[in-house]
């Protein structure tokens, strides 16, 4: 009798445990959820403005056209000094690259393509200078051959703000001699800025 | 089972003391009254949640920016999700919590203009008359529990809205692969 009125209690602490748990679990009950989404990369660039800052010898910006006011003098025939400051809205919501590409590396004269050998410049280099996020860099389209080069400055962090391009050109410079003449003509150069993924 | 069990042990206990002295327990039952046996037990208090169906526990929201802008979408409205066979047997209370979706693989102090956070407000509606709320965005949330003083089986409908950039809708959210937020509805017996 000892051992079945002990097993009987056993059983019945079994049984008063079993409830207390039971209820410790059901007094409470939660569920739970997560919300996701993703922000993908996003840079942007707008239509460039021209500045008023550092504006030399500049006829206008049309567009996206830069026009120079007078690119020789009419006396020495050589370059006349001019430079312009040109403002971007830009965003890059990453890490990003800005690329300054120069399709001529220089002004060079349509239909010309390697420097003249006869006294007279058929390029003018131009030197351009970025600042945006934490850069400030100076590079040089130095018109030493007609072609395409490419200037790019890597930005370690997402950005927003006005990107500022400002490019000059110095008086005398030419692909030939130092105040050399340039030759009659249209001088022209292409440059694109671009902000792309690293 | 328990109280079963119980019953037949005490009628063995019983008939061995009857087997051990006869004469006395027949004395004994010529001037008792009816034995009473007192039967009892609990009913424990009870909450769930309940469970969803056909449905999982993600608020997919997509892509969150205007690729345009790189600024948060202003018309967010993810499709609510409804606990279904949610149930307490006694009063009780609901507590909704969340926490604002952040920036998984940018962890770092985003720079100025930016921000890697979106605050929002979570409501649990059905449970009770006035809805529990979480605004993520502030310190204190004090309609983010509700009190119900009667027992109830029913419906909870979890709505997220009013997302916001953590900081200013101005801000630009920084990219990356995975913003993620956590929610949690709770149902705990008593008030």
């Amino acid at each position: 009798m000892g051992m079945r009125t002990l097993a009987t209690a056993a059983v019945s602490l079994s049984a008063l445990v079993a409830a207390s748990g039971a209820q410790a679990q059901s007094a409470v009950s939660t569920s739970s959820f997560t919300v996701v989404g993703s922000a993908p990369k996003v840079c942007t660039i707008s239509e460039p403005t021209l500045s008023s800052v550092n504006e030399v010898n500049i006829d206008s910006l049309d567009g996206s056209t830069l026009k120079i006011s007078q690119l020789t003098s009419t006396t020495t025939l050589s370059t006349l000094p001019a430079s312009a400051r040109v403002s971007f809205n830009a965003v890059c919501t990453f890490a990003h690259t800005v690329t300054i590409q120069s399709q001529n590396n220089g002004l060079w004269r349509d239909g010309s393509s390697q420097p003249m050998q006869n006294g007279f410049a058929d390029a003018v280099p131009w030197t351009g200078r970025i600042q945006w996020a934490n850069i400030d860099r100076t590079f040089v389209a130095g018109a030493q051959n007609r072609q395409i080069v490419n200037f790019p400055f890597p930005i370690a962090t997402p950005n927003a703000g006005q990107l500022l391009f400002d490019i000059s050109i110095q008086a005398g410079s030419t692909n030939s001699v130092a105040n050399g003449p340039l030759l009659a003509g249209s001088y022209q150069d292409t440059i694109y800025i671009t902000l792309e993924p690293q | 089972m328990t109280l079963n069990r119980f019953l037949i042990i005490a009628c063995t206990t019983a008939a061995l003391a009857s087997g051990a002295g006869a004469t006395s327990a027949a004395a004994a039952s010529a001037t008792a009254g009816p034995a009473s046996v007192p039967v009892t037990g609990t009913v424990v208090t009870f909450c769930t949640t309940g469970t969803l169906t056909n449905d999982t526990t993600v608020f997919d929201l997509g892509v969150l920016t205007d690729p345009n802008t790189g600024l948060l979408k202003n018309n967010i409205a993810p499709v609510s999700k409804i606990l279904n066979g949610a149930t307490c047997n006694t009063v009780s209370t609901i507590t909704v919590a969340a926490s604002p979706m952040t920036a998984q693989d940018f962890t770092t102090v985003p720079p100025a203009g930016f921000a890697r956070a979106i605050d929002y407000t979570a409501t649990a509606s059905g449970w009770t008359t006035t809805p529990a709320v979480y605004v993520t965005s502030q310190s204190s949330n004090s309609a983010a529990n509700q009190a119900r003083n009667t027992p109830f089986s029913g419906q909870i409908t979890l709505t997220l809205s009013s997302f916001t950039t953590t900081g200013g809708s101005n801000l630009l959210l920084v990219s990356d692969p995975v913003y993620s937020g956590a929610i949690t509805v709770t149902l705990a017996a008593g008030n």
